[in-house]
């Protein structure tokens, strides 16, 4: 079935691709919760993005007021009306009075001279209930309803059409009900309340021949318009897995996470308040920040200015960022707003600032924001949308210490973020130590050790954590173990310079020694050289004597 | 009270409709009985002139507008007490 887009992000998701083209949807809903603005969304993006001029008839009301409430939203309605949406009020005048049955004639002799006109493709019909609230029996409504559907199928228009339901234990359409049995389309938006706070949903009771994705979807009116907020499915996600990794701007960590936190994934950083899950966020966008990515930071219930100017202390300057445009910051309040508008309000922020990093400051705010099942779900789904928009983030979570630290976990992000690092303090001789624990990573062989995490003027640095006796060393105690450790090696140092000056004077003297002995040696060979001397000269003499003897006796020679 | 004005009256039907041929019929009829007055009744068919029904914002029809004090009845004028209270109050 060909759709007709409404340009209304979220929804046509939900609608897979949207309302059915050539079709009429009926939208039914308490007062208030924003039939008219989507009418008009549908209208204003059918000719503005899809070249579909529209036709609105508003049964509620003018078409002054409706210009002059449209025309500061941000969608570009002020352009257009008038241009390629046109207006019809089709309110009756106050002092009407009936006598006798009616029929809608005049709208449709209306409206078909206007879609000639303007070649109109788009028709939304706007509160038709108070039309027919002025009387006459329910049959007569049906046949009347039924009359203007068939005219509009007819006329192969597009159709939105919208009817104000009172909400009631099914929460469908109380004295309208007949028109979910006409349409061939029914969209449901209303209001439920959870604790003091109001939540918004949409949902599609029918859809005939066309799919959809069932079950309640939150949405939010804003400036904007309506933003319905939708999890891309699994399918949708990018399900590549990246290696490349994005330093967490500190460079131990970065060792410990072999190089950082992976590319598209999201972490949790956890602990108490005060343990500097703010500080290690702040790091990681400053170091995007520094290699030209752009960062978002959704800071709660505390200016974002505030956590830009406190992380100065640690000399993280990301005022710079927010000046080069690079950054963006923004806080919510938590009170007052359900978590599904936090979640539409961080994506449409991904959507204007496209951002490749993200901070969220702290998850657990959301708490705040229709208790924690809400929370719960919303979390995911911001983890879900991060994963698919490529997205690496950063959530911290703030524990709750009645809790085991541990326990408290961060609803259920812990269970579905890549990675987990636990931040803590450790109280020993009087101190408190923050310290740095990794415990999951996901792809990554991580260092499971625990760190002690070092703040400065300087920036944020982890150190080693030495064990000694089954007890972990920190600050202090880490120092003067430190300092122990170096002593020890001074006095082996020492030893072995002894030991090296006392064999390099044995050396001396046995060269002395070899020297003497080989002076020594010199002597007796060359006393001995000269005794053989003189021994020949003497046997000389006494070898010629004895030849002449020889020769003298004729003795035989000698062999 | 010598020059009153025939007072103008406008019935804005939707052609083709059965409430249309009951509405002209219950007009006439009321206007028949009224005598303490003379009406100039136009019948308006909305499909022929939207404009018109654009204009004086007539969406349902049968509609009958007096357009000089701006009011109207809605219907097919079946329920002649009222179209009787109608004609009388134009004064």
């Amino acid at each position: 079935m060909k759709k007709a887009a409404s340009g209304i992000a979220g929804l046509d998701q939900v609608l897979h691709g949207g309302f059915p083209a050539g079709r009429t949807t009926v939208v039914i809903g308490s007062p208030g919760c924003g039939k008219t603005v989507l009418a008009m969304q549908f209208l204003t993006n059918g000719a503005v993005e899809f070249g579909e001029p529209g036709l609105m008839i508003s049964f509620e009301e003018s078409a002054a007021a409706l210009k002059s409430n449209f025309s500061g939203m941000s969608f570009p309605f002020g352009e257009i009306v008038d241009k390629s949406v046109h207006l019809v009020d089709g309110r009756l005048p106050a002092d009407t009075v009936q006598a006798g049955s009616f029929d809608l004639g005049g709208l449709i002799a209306i409206a078909s001279s206007l879609i000639a006109k303007h070649d109109i493709q788009r028709i939304a019909i706007d509160g038709i209930d108070a039309l027919f609230a002025l009387s006459g029996p329910g049959a007569h409504r049906r046949r009347e309803l039924q009359r203007l559907l068939d005219w509009l199928t007819e006329s192969r228009l597009t159709g939105v059409f919208t009817i104000k339901g009172i909400e009631d234990e099914g929460g469908v359409a109380g004295h309208f009900g007949l028109a979910e049995y006409i349409a061939d389309g029914v969209i449901r938006l209303r209001t439920t309340l959870i604790g003091e706070l109001s939540r918004r949903t949409v949902s599609v009771l029918k859809m005939r021949g066309a799919g959809f994705e069932a079950g309640e979807h939150p949405y939010l009116i804003s400036d904007a318009g309506i933003r319905v907020l939708h999890t891309p499915r699994r399918t949708e996600m990018a399900a590549e897995v990246l290696s490349e990794r994005l330093s967490t701007g500190v460079e131990r960590l970065d060792r410990m996470l072999v190089g950082g936190y992976r590319k598209g994934t999201t972490t949790l950083i956890s602990g108490l308040p005060g343990t500097s899950k703010t500080s290690l966020g702040s790091a990681f966008l400053n170091a995007g920040c520094r290699a030209g990515e752009r960062c978002l930071f959704i800071g709660f219930d505390e200016p974002a200015e505030q956590m830009l100017f406190d992380v100065r202390s640690i000399g993280l300057d990301l005022e710079q960022w927010l000046r080069s445009g690079l950054l963006c910051a923004e806080s919510f309040t938590t009170g007052g707003a359900i978590g599904d508008e936090h979640y539409l309000r961080i994506e449409s922020l991904i959507d204007s600032h496209a951002p490749t990093r993200v901070v969220i400051d702290p998850i657990t705010a959301l708490e705040k924001s229709g208790g924690q099942e809400i929370a719960g779900i919303v979390s995911e789904r911001l983890v879900g949308l991060m994963k698919a928009r490529g997205i690496t983030a950063v959530f911290t979570a703030v524990s709750d210490s009645h809790l085991g630290e541990m326990e408290a976990t961060p609803m259920r992000v812990s269970t579905i973020a890549d990675t987990w690092i636990f931040l803590s303090f450790a109280n020993r001789g009087g101190e408190r130590n923050r310290t740095l624990t990794i415990i999951k990573s996901r792809g990554t062989s991580h260092s499971n050790q625990m760190r002690e995490m070092l703040l400065s003027v300087g920036g944020i640095d982890l150190a080693d954590v030495y064990s000694a006796g089954g007890e972990v060393l920190l600050g202090t105690a880490r120092m003067e173990y430190e300092q122990r450790q170096m002593l020890a090696l001074g006095a082996e140092e020492e030893r072995l310079v002894r030991e090296l000056e006392a064999i390099d004077a044995e050396s001396e003297d046995v060269k002395r020694q070899l020297r003497s002995a080989e002076r020594n040696l010199e002597r007796l060979t060359e006393r001995r050289s000269s005794l053989i001397a003189r021994a020949s000269a003497i046997g000389g003499v006494h070898d010629r004597d004895a030849a002449l003897v020889a020769e003298r006796r004729r003795v035989d020679p000698v062999s | 009270m010598a020059e009153r004005q025939n007072v103008r009256l406008l019935l804005f039907v939707a052609d083709g409709e059965p409430r249309t041929f009951a509405a002209i019929q219950n007009i006439g009829r009321a206007l028949e009985s009224f005598h303490e007055r003379a009406f100039l009744l136009e019948i308006v068919n909305v499909f022929d002139e939207p404009e018109r029904a654009m204009a004086e914002r007539v969406l349902v029809t049968p509609t009958l507008l007096a357009p000089e004090s701006a009011r109207r009845l809605v219907g097919d004028l079946s329920e002649s007490s009222m179209v009787n209270y109608f004609l009388q109050s134009l004064r």
